[in-house]
């Protein structure tokens, strides 16, 4: 297939293809294949995890699971890109797009490949929080790399004067950049918790979501962190 | 579209911006043109987090947030430019005007361009108080980018050979920018609701006029940790 | 090579090593690359698209699964997008009612559909806006598939080292030199006149180089039309006579 081949470029050689991106070539094609070889692998790991509990699960976790990735990126998108061009950055926003697809395609691709893992730890091992916390260790270290690649990706394409004007401190951006960063993660966290659940209980029947929840992911965090240390 | 072409060049390139405005260069058109770009903006959000309340709040905080901008400027305009060539300032009314809409401009694309989180937050979380820590994140974020390229162009606009009392000056805006602040904040308050209380009957004034902002934002912050 | 050539080889920046060096070279430069295309039209063009825009092969009968195959992942990215979009909107306004959550997906369901046939409705209509680029890229690929034939020619002949109209090819090389030219003449005119409509002075002056060239094109004479490179010779005449129909098509 066409659209796995640009993936597979961007695997093997990042740096050629981000100096295509930053020479503004090909960037339709670019953008379709990343968006549909990265939902396909986001899907196929979504149907996985929700096979731990079922068929509908199942379906509905390979849409929530590309749903969680995509969107987030689709709400934080406009942030990252005015404040950019407003510190000097002279990138179109196919660039940024492209760039930002670059990196939760990495993220697909590195989670994909640990498909065969929970596979086997699925058929295996039967106890949900076993299955949660694997699944949440291996999000946080595709998540983290992923979101490291975008970073050096990000500052390698912006490193050159042509791209930024060089009126603008590489400190201040720096520290955008690593502030978008973490919004993507807090939006991506409360999205995660709103479109819960991914994996399903045990022999419960199908929720497409979790009805009872109040409040939102950090007032539970801060309540958890609470708890944890004694307080209430 | 003109309108908004305009604020991309602000965007893309302050540092010719700048220098037409140094210029007095085509100040009418890029007044208006802020003017325009910036109440739009401003309206969107506005109009977005008035959709916390729905119905006419929508319609109420899209009028009443450019407003808050844009007033809280007219207000501290002429404090400013009283103030500046009594220090040795050469440039004139429309200069200032055009600076210091070019600052409420920048804050409203940042704020435009967190509309999606806003909104995504506003769809999935509801809280009142959480909503209203968001935004005043939100809007203290940007404010202190805007005001800080606001400050920085307004060095560099009067950083030539011949401008006397620099020191004096730059104390002069830092000052300003405190009362600009300042200003913003009680217009705010006064101009309550922006978000509408959940459940409760839409209200153009909150009648009452007691507190604060700042006492209200940490009574917020208090009530969401659940203290 | 005749003087026109020469000149006309100045006016454009890729001349082709064949000039200098033998006749049996490899023909990779006179090949238009996609890369060239690119650059020469300032899209993103692949076998089916330019940009966005839908090409006319697109839709041609051979195609036809391909297109379909992307119309159903374009489908599943929009669901992925519309349903939890839609689940989000009706567990906020409907208070985190499971029955009404479940009446409203279809709602997601349908919105996928109905941007999936927006999306590709726009791409259709920017295709037809494209219309005169299209047609210059089929004949391009013709053009390709063509240079593609004279090199096979030629490694049959010098494997049978028979003595296959020899005559000929100097007439074949010249052609394909000219055709090219005037594709790459199309394709920068096309853009200048996509882009800004004013310049018509540079508009003209690459026009009445295609004009130059065909009428040098139908000026070489096809000795043996029923030889191979006869047919190819009759082939490079019939794209530079649609290169130019294309363009007096969009100068009126």
């Amino acid at each position: 297939m066409n659209h796995f081949d640009t993936l597979i470029r961007l695997l093997r050689d990042r740096r050629k293809f981000l100096d295509e991106v930053r020479n503004n070539e090909k960037l339709e094609t670019k953008i379709a294949s990343l968006l549909v070889s990265s939902s396909l692998f986001f899907a196929i790991y979504g149907a996985i995890i929700g096979a731990y509990s079922g068929f509908l699960q199942t379906l509905s976790s390979a849409i929530k699971l590309p749903a969680l990735y995509l969107l987030t990126l689709l709400i934080c998108l406009p942030t990252l890109y005015f404040f950019d061009i407003l510190f000097g950055s002279r990138l179109n926003f196919k660039q940024y797009i492209t760039m930002a697809l670059t990196a939760v395609a990495v993220i697909s691709v590195l989670l994909f490949s640990f498909a065969p893992v929970i596979l086997f730890f699925l058929i295996s091992v039967k106890d949900y929080f076993f299955f949660l916390l694997l699944n949440v260790l291996i999000m946080a270290i595709t998540g983290s790399i992923g979101v490291r690649l975008f970073y050096k990706g990000m500052r390698d394409i912006t490193s050159t004067p042509d791209i930024v004007s060089p009126v603008v401190s590489q400190k201040s951006r720096r520290y955008l950049l690593q502030g978008w960063v973490i919004l993507y993660g807090l939006v991506g966290s409360q999205l995660g918790w709103t479109l819960r659940p991914f994996l399903g209980f045990d022999g419960e029947p199908f929720q497409m979501f979790r009805p009872e929840i109040e409040g939102n992911f950090y007032t539970q965090i801060a309540r958890s962190i609470g708890i944890f240390l004694g307080w209430n | 579209m003109n309108h908004f072409s305009v604020l991309i060049t602000l965007l893309r390139d302050r540092k010719t911006f700048l220098e037409d405005v140094r210029n007095s260069v085509k100040l009418e058109t890029k007044i208006a043109s802020l003017l325009i770009s910036s109440s739009f903006f401003f309206a969107v959000y506005g109009a977005i987090i008035g959709a916390y309340g729905g119905g006419l709040q929508i319609i109420s905080s899209a009028i009443k947030l450019p407003a808050l901008y844009l007033l809280t400027l007219i207000i501290c305009i002429p404090t400013l430019y009283f103030f500046d060539i009594l220090f040795g300032s050469k440039l004139d009314f429309k200069q200032y005007v055009t600076l210091a809409l070019t600052a409420v401009s920048v804050i409203s694309v940042l704020l435009f361009s967190f509309a999606p989180v806003v909104l995504f937050f506003l769809i999935s979380v509801k809280g009142y108080d959480f909503f209203l820590l968001l935004n005043v994140l939100i809007m203290a974020i940007t404010g202190g980018v805007g005001i800080k390229l606001f400050y920085k162009g307004m060095r560099d606009m009067v950083s030539g050979p011949e401008a006397p009392e620099k020191d004096m000056r730059k104390k002069l805006l830092q000052g300003w920018v405190f009362l600009y602040a300042l200003v913003g904040s009680q217009l705010g308050w006064t101009l309550r609701p922006f978000f509408g209380a959940e459940g409760q009957a839409f209200q153009i004034f909150r009648p009452e006029i007691s507190g604060n902002f700042y006492a209200k934002v940490l009574e917020s912050v208090a009530t969401m940790l659940g203290f | 090579m005749s003087e026109e050539t020469n000149q006309a080889s100045q006016n454009s920046s890729t001349e082709p090593s064949y000039l200098r060096s033998s006749p049996i070279s490899n023909l990779d430069n006179l090949r238009i690359s996609q890369q060239e295309q690119d650059k020469l039209t300032d899209l993103d063009i692949s076998d089916v698209t330019m940009g966005w825009a839908y090409r006319q092969t697109a839709f041609s009968p051979q195609r036809r699964l391909t297109w379909l195959s992307e119309q159903l992942l374009t489908v599943g990215v929009a669901l992925i997008f519309c349903l939890p979009i839609t689940l989000l909107l009706s567990r906020s306004l409907s208070g985190d009612n499971v029955q009404a959550v479940w009446r409203w997906l279809p709602v997601g369901g349908v919105g996928a559909i109905a941007l999936t046939t927006f999306w590709t409705g726009y791409r259709w209509q920017a295709g037809q806006r494209l219309i005169i680029l299209s047609h210059l890229l089929d004949e391009i690929d013709r053009f390709n598939e063509m240079v593609a034939a004279v090199e096979i020619l030629e490694e049959l002949g010098s494997t049978q080292n028979s003595q296959l109209n020899l005559e000929n090819k100097e007439d074949v090389l010249e052609a394909l030199h000219l055709t090219r030219e005037s594709l790459v003449c199309g394709l920068m005119t096309e853009r200048v006149m996509r882009k800004h409509q004013r310049l018509m002075a540079r508009r003209q002056q690459m026009f009445s180089n295609i004009e130059r060239n065909l009428a040098t094109l139908q000026q070489l004479q096809v000795n043996d039309a029923a030889s191979d490179y006869g047919r190819l010779l009759n082939e490079a005449i019939q794209i530079g006579t649609s290169v130019h129909h294309e363009l007096s098509r969009e100068r009126t």
